[in-house]
Formats: structure tokens, C-alpha cells, sequence
């Protein structure tokens, strides 16, 4: 693995290992323990390897996963911004990620850029959705994705 | 850069949103947004007071370049030189451009065309005040344009009467789209 890639492995990697020895200090320290990574990408990351395993590999599609997810996260801000338009043109934001050689490249090395991304893109669309519908969940939900 | 800070820019956006829409949107919401925004407030001030993190976010601020004592104007043009080289930066500000001349002509923006370039704008910010500049940091910088970007081919489209037009030209922009882009630098 690349030196980053590694480093950002790590953070779910040394979670993941503190859940399965159902150690709550462990689990404790590691999540406050200063790391470039934020304690929720951690958290994101070792639900992955629990539910696929931990490997390279799934480290790498952990990556993947979210450029996927990222995609229907810009679907979703594009439907929720222009409602009233042509639906098949809610593809736009997505095609213009799937066009970008900078995001593919960096979720093929695992990156932690799309990861980073994804979160803060989620809280605008549900900030932009609570402009049209004002609800506390919503507003609630755009408060999570801000601090994730 | 690229870790934390994400956080803080769109923290700040949100900021600036919540003002700008508590007088209209959110009018008689105040307190909902309160309680809702309660448990990450408890959150981060636990992260950041209790638990010392705060060290971490003022040497963050506090750090200087050691390569050079003041900010090359090169810092400051990189990320927009990198948005205008790529068909992906480029090409959604051709067509945000094209939406705003029928915004301005109906007299009406979408309301969230204004969280998208707040948060744009902030993060530019930050990037461009940074002395280590790498393209894939300012990854972050295109997608707000990507989402304003479809009602800059919405829009030309709907003055197309005819409906299977629309989506003939919609599916040619797609798809040209997808295909077309330049080499990126790393």
C-alpha cells in the first residue's frame, strides 16, 4: 500500500481491532487519540471491515463504495435543487464525476479526499432540503453530516 | 488541509446560510434549529474543550509555511488555474454562467444556488491561503459547480417546445459529457 493509504487504513484498522477485542478503553483512546483522520471516518471505515473483512482490498473498496455513494449524493442535491426540470438531467453532477480523472484516480489509490468530500456534499443536500421542507430532522441531519 | 478543515468551511457556510435564511425561509424555526444543531455543539465542545483537542485546531491555524515567509501569488492562482484546465472545472462555470442569464432575466434565483458557491468561495478561500498546494486537494472545489451546473443545460433545453427533442439533445450533452475530458494534473 502507498504511505497514505496505509495511514488511512490505519484509523479504521486500529478501531475495528479495538471493537473485536471488545476493549471499551481501547475503543475509547482510539477515538480520541489526535490522528489526521476524524474519529467518524474511523467509525465509517471499521463498520466496513467488519461487515467485508480487512484486507487491501477492501480498503480499496471501501474508496470505491463511496464514489458510488457519492454519486447518488450528487443525483439527490441536483434533484433537490431543480426539482422542476427534466429528470434524466439530474445526471449531470454525476457524469461530470464519472468524467473527472481527478476523482477517479484518487478513489482507484483509496484515498481519503472522496470520503472527505462526501460528508460535507451530504450536509448541503440536506440543508438545501430543509430550505424546501423545514423539518427538525432535516435540520438535525445537516447538523450530523457538518460535525461527521 | 484535506482532513478536518472540510468540516470547518462548511460549518462557517452554514453559518452564513442560516443567516441569510432565518429572515425568510426559516422564519419562526430559530429554536428548531437550535435543539437541532444542540447535540453536535455538546459534541464538538466535549472534542474540543474537555478532551484538549483544541491544541490540535489552533496549531492548525497558527501554521506557517517553511519554505517561505510570505504567499506567492502562484498559491493564490493555483486552484482556479487547475478549475479553468480541466473540462470538469471549466465547462459546469460555461454552464452556470448560461443558467444565471435566465435567473437574472426571470428576476428569481434557486434558492440553493446560494449555499453551493458559499461554500465554494470559503473553501477557495482556505486552499488558496495554503502554501502546499496539490490538485487533489482542491477536489473539493468542483463538485458545488457540478450540482449548479444542471440548470445551466435545464434551462436552454426547456425553450426546446418539442419534448423528445429535449431528450435527444439531454442524452447527446450527456453523453458528451462523460466522454470528453482532458488529462488531469496529479
Amino acid at each position: 500500500m502507498d504511505l497514505d493509504e496505509a495511514v488511512q487504513a490505519n484509523r479504521g484498522l486500529d478501531i475495528a481491532s479495538a471493537v473485536k477485542r471488545s476493549s471499551l478503553s481501547d475503543l475509547w483512546t482510539e477515538t480520541i487519540k489526535p490522528d489526521w483522520y476524524p474519529p467518524a471516518y474511523g467509525y465509517l471505515l471499521i463498520a466496513w471491515f467488519l461487515l467485508v473483512g480487512a484486507s487491501v482490498t477492501t480498503a480499496r473498496l471501501f474508496a470505491t463504495f463511496c464514489y458510488f455513494l457519492f454519486g447518488l449524493v450528487l443525483w439527490l442535491s441536483a434533484k433537490q435543487a431543480f426539482p422542476k426540470i427534466n429528470p434524466l438531467l439530474y445526471l449531470v453532477p454525476t457524469l461530470f464525476l464519472i468524467s473527472d480523472d481527478q476523482h477517479v484516480v484518487n478513489v482507484a489509490r483509496s484515498m481519503l479526499e472522496l470520503t472527505a468530500i462526501l460528508l460535507p456534499l451530504t450536509a448541503l443536500y440536506f440543508f438545501v432540503k430543509s430550505l424546501d421542507k423545514p423539518s427538525f430532522g432535516n435540520f438535525f441531519l445537516t447538523s450530523l453530516f457538518a460535525v461527521l | 488541509m484535506t482532513r478536518y478543515s472540510h468540516g470547518l468551511f462548511l460549518i462557517a457556510t452554514l453559518a452564513i446560510c442560516y443567516l441569510i435564511f432565518l429572515t425568510k425561509s426559516f422564519n419562526r424555526r430559530f429554536w428548531q434549529i437550535v435543539i437541532a444543531w444542540l447535540p453536535d455543539a455538546i459534541f464538538c465542545f466535549t472534542w474540543l474543550i474537555p478532551l484538549g483537542h483544541w491544541q490540535w485546531l489552533r496549531a492548525y491555524a497558527d501554521v506557517k509555511s517553511q519554505q517561505s515567509s510570505f504567499v506567492l501569488m502562484n498559491g493564490y492562482l493555483f486552484y482556479p488555474r487547475q478549475i479553468l484546465a480541466e473540462s470538469s472545472g471549466w465547462l459546469p462555470i460555461l454552464l452556470i454562467a448560461i443558467a444565471e442569464v435566465f435567473w437574472i432575466k426571470r428576476r428569481q434565483i434557486t434558492q440553493a444556488s446560494i449555499p453551493y458557491p458559499v461554500f465554494f468561495f470559503l473553501s477557495l478561500v482556505v486552499l488558496s491561503t495554503r502554501t502546499h498546494n496539490i490538485a487533489r486537494f482542491g477536489m473539493i472545489l468542483f463538485p458545488p459547480f457540478w450540482i449548479l451546473a444542471t440548470d445551466g443545460v435545464a434551462e436552454p433545453l426547456a425553450l426546446l417546445k418539442n419534448s423528445k427533442l429535449q431528450i435527444v439533445v439531454s442524452g447527446a450533452f450527456l453523453l458528451a459529457d462523460t466522454m470528453y475530458d482532458q488529462p488531469a494534473e496529479m
